[in-house]
């Protein structure tokens, strides 16, 4: 079918839109409207791999330091105003000025230059320049592969400059960007609309408008989408799914997203007892992965190493733990723990899923003799405690993609060179040196094969250690109304509103 | 000094009501059906552990690889389980009754204290009067002018599992070390510290009356000490007023107890609570009723409960009511 033009795509939100700011957006539901109204040098095709967006050309260097980009000409913000290279120094510095807050500083560090400039060193990021007004030129300070990924994400849109010094934070009110769509009205808490950008010259966004009506909860959309009301239900309970699931009239409604992210049971190897090896290990062969697909509702798949499939990812030599209790408990008695132990198992509370799995894995650690006592906090307190050092033995997290690298989940959450004492992402402050060196030597190593090959080694390692007790990978379940077409799951963006169309 | 030679007109239990066998207040017909529920409520919390040993219950944080069907989805009542099974697959029957120890206990506990602490502030301020009383009752009212809810989620906000030391740091008492976290425990005197403010304003009022009764100006007179006046005289006499209170009361805190359960920030799971389980189910509600139905029930009847034992007792033992 080819898509056709026209109509209002009608969405709906559980709760405000956090941000349409693309410095500062940063969940997975804001991020997909954003991507209608700021758009960057580069994008995704309908998997991982990468593709030119708003730029005609890009070039590495091949020391792998220098990103040199020429800009497509006649690209235009939604106010009229031509895009200039400028405007990408620009919104690059706005990411990393701490006075912005925005979340994605860290991924720009690499940049040359970079440092200083945060620390107020420095009045500009030297690594970043703009010799014409259609070239732009990204220094490094050394390699780093996955840098390429951060210039997809879309903290790296370009912001017109004029625009943002009128307004400064209020420019959250008058946002303009080089997307498919532009803001028209925005009622906090209660609608958002989104309107063709007539400057906008690329293939993207069939819908002539887009509205987001914010503050209805997860019934209320399965029924307005039933009605015909809205289009998309984004995130349906695991109950609403399995209702669409279960009624033939209904099910081709529903879409499972595999997300790339991974549910996981961390241990604290600095902590006692699990600090020793034997133990993590006799926790993994406890835990019944498929139950646990059950309890969450079937809209998962098991999880056996901490990267998710989705990435694209395989590692055929990876050490496998099947469910068996029976090997668990073997390992314990080992290990000077033939009655088990008592712990403490946190976990946010704010997230059913992650209440779900903390009761199925205090169940299957009972079995082995294991007694963990449930901790349930709220999202910030957990946030802080698990991410203290010395603080928690052991709890439950998961970790969404930024970008579709191994090293998001491998380099960021289990690089024991990572370790700090705050805010700390390697919650099993687990390090060991071998593991570190082959992450950063794939971190700056550029052959996509070699770094595969040092990924697996530092995995296959990192398993037989067992920090971690991965559990399962997300499968996220959207409801569309029949006559929406272009919903075809995508492993970074999820979706694409920009795809969708509907029947006339 | 012989005990007190004069006679107080404090309620006679035995004697008060309409005559007939047995303590009058239990002849009182909502007395009897409030006391017959409680009874029954707090006899099968009792009998549940032993019926779990016999089989006759199934263990209620147990998720039988059983008790979801292919979808995952929770079981609607069946033959194996009577009320069905909740979201993990456990049996709803034993949660519901497993449920009523935590929802009794926690509320007949935190019953006590807001009643402990609500007469010894009462009691203090009408009794003495004076700057005590106005200090005492402007405190209550700031305490009064705040939702018990509210304090009660503030409260619990700080059981976050953060450890106290309550000594300087170079004594190294570690035996004084205290773990703020959430549980049976905490709750109750959560519970019981947000409760009592609104109890302290008809103790006070009734202090102030008898305090100034012939009776009492006797024992003074006689030479008795405030703590004796109190204990002898005053506490009798209140005693009535404090037991239609503590009925209402438990009501009260039961209901507290279900609210902070269902915000999630109870007990903590697995342990089964009447709210905690109604929050669980909600999503369920369509495909499997009786998940939010049978935790509802328990809290609607038990809250009814003790509500006809305090209007009940209220008929019985004010002597100027009139029905």
């Amino acid at each position: 079918m080819t898509p056709k033009r026209g109509g209002v795509l009608h969405l709906a939100q559980p709760s405000e839109i956090r941000s349409l700011d693309p410095a500062i957006a940063f969940d997975s539901f804001s991020i997909p409207v954003v991507h209608l109204l700021f758009r960057g040098l580069l994008d995704y095709d309908n998997a991982t791999g990468l593709v030119l967006d708003q730029a005609k050309d890009w070039n590495i260097s091949s020391d792998g330091k220098i990103y040199t980009f020429h800009l497509r000409s006649g690209v235009r913000f939604a106010n009229g105003r031509e895009v200039e290279a400028e405007d990408y120094v620009f919104a690059f510095e706005r990411i990393l000025n701490p006075q912005t807050g925005s979340p994605g500083e860290t991924y720009f560090l690499g940049i040359l230059g970079a440092r200083e400039f945060v620390d107020g060193k420095a009045p500009h990021v030297i690594g970043l320049r703009a010799p014409d007004k259609t070239t732009l030129v990204i220094e490094l300070k050394e390699p780093q592969f996955t840098f390429r990924y951060v210039l997809a994400m879309t903290f790296a849109c370009p912001v017109p400059r004029e625009v943002v010094q009128q307004y400064g934070t209020e420019f959250q009110s008058h946002l303009v960007g080089t997307g498919p769509y532009r803001l028209a009205e925005w009622r906090r808490g209660i609608s958002c609309r989104l309107q063709r950008n007539t400057y906008y010259q690329g293939p993207d966004g069939f819908v002539d408008g887009v509205e987001i009506m914010i503050g209805c909860d997860d019934t209320v959309m399965t029924m307005m989408l039933e009605r015909g009301e809205i289009d998309q239900v984004p995130l349906a309970s695991p109950a609403q799914a399995a209702r669409f699931k279960r009624d033939p009239g209904l099910r081709s409604w529903l879409t499972l997203v595999d997300a790339a992210e991974t549910d996981y049971f961390f241990m604290n190897t600095e902590m006692k007892p699990f600090d020793d090896a034997q133990v993590r290990q006799a926790v993994n062969f406890a835990i019944d992965r498929e139950r646990l697909l059950k309890l969450a509702g079937g809209f998962a798949t098991v999880a056996h190493g901490p990267v998710p499939p989705v990435i694209p990812w395989s590692n055929p030599g990876l050490p496998r733990y099947d469910f068996n209790p029976e090997k668990a408990r073997a390992l314990l008695r080992e290990a000077g723990f033939p009655s088990g132990f008592k712990t403490e198992l946190w976990y946010s509370g704010d997230q059913p899923i992650f209440a779900r799995l903390a009761e199925g894995v205090q169940q299957d650690l009972r079995q082995v003799g294991i007694q963990a006592e449930l901790r349930p906090a709220n999202f910030t307190a957990f946030d802080a405690k698990v991410t203290t050092r010395h603080q928690v033995p052991c709890g439950i997290w998961g970790w969404f993609q930024d970008y579709p690298d191994p090293s998001d989940f491998l380099d960021v959450l289990l690089n024991g060179e990572r370790i700090t004492e705050n805010e700390c992402n390697n919650t099993a402050f687990y390090n060991n040196p071998e593991v570190n060196r082959y992450l950063d030597a794939a971190a700056k190593n550029l052959d996509p094969g070699e770094r595969t090959r040092l990924f697996r080694q530092a995995e296959n390692l990192i398993m037989q250690d067992a920090p971690w007790a991965p559990l399962i990978h997300e499968q996220i379940p959207v409801l569309y109304h029949p006559r929406v077409h272009g919903t075809e799951p995508h492993p970074v963006w999820l979706w694409r509103y920009e795809h969708m169309w509907l029947d006339p | 000094m012989a005990d007190t030679v004069i006679d107080h007109p404090g309620v006679d239990f035995a004697r008060a009501g309409r005559g007939g066998t047995g303590p009058a207040v239990f002849r009182h017909r909502l007395v009897r059906v409030g006391a017959a529920i409680v009874l029954f409520l707090g006899l099968l919390a009792l009998a549940a552990p032993g019926l779990t040993r016999f089989h006759i219950l199934k263990e209620p944080i147990q998720q039988d690889q059983k008790g979801l069907d292919a979808d995952g989805m929770p079981l609607p009542h069946s033959g194996g389980y009577l009320l069905g099974t909740d979201n993990l697959g456990r049996d709803v029957l034993s949660r519901v009754i497993y449920g009523a120890r935590v929802s009794l206990t926690i509320g007949t506990a935190a019953m006590l204290l807001a009643v402990f602490l609500g007469l010894a502030v009462g009691l203090m301020a009408g009794f003495y009067g004076g700057k005590l009383d106005l200090a005492l009752m402007r405190f209550t009212e700031i305490n009064l002018s705040i939702p018990a809810i509210l304090l009660a989620i503030a409260f619990a906000g700080l059981m976050d599992g953060r450890q106290l030391h309550p000594y300087p740091a170079a004594w190294h008492w570690h035996f004084l070390d205290l773990q703020l976290k959430r549980g049976m425990v905490s709750l109750f005197l959560i519970i019981g510290f947000v409760c009592w403010p609104g109890m302290v304003r008809v103790i006070r009022a009734q202090v102030l009356a008898l305090r100034e009764r012939e009776f009492v100006q006797a024992a003074r007179a006689l030479g008795a000490s405030d703590a004796r006046v109190i204990w002898r005289h005053i506490l009798p006499n209140i005693l009535p007023t404090v037991l239609v209170l503590a009925a209402v009361n438990t009501a009260n805190t039961i209901l507290l107890e279900a609210g902070l359960s269902y915000l999630g920030i109870g007990v903590p799971p697995p342990t089964p609570t009447w709210g905690g389980m109604i929050a669980d189910g909600q999503p369920y509600f369509v495909s499997a009723p009786l998940i939010v139905i049978a935790p509802g029930v328990a809290i609607v009847l038990t809250v009814l409960a003790f509500n006809l034992i305090g209007r009940g007792l209220q008929e019985t033992l004010d002597p100027h009511r009139t029905r």
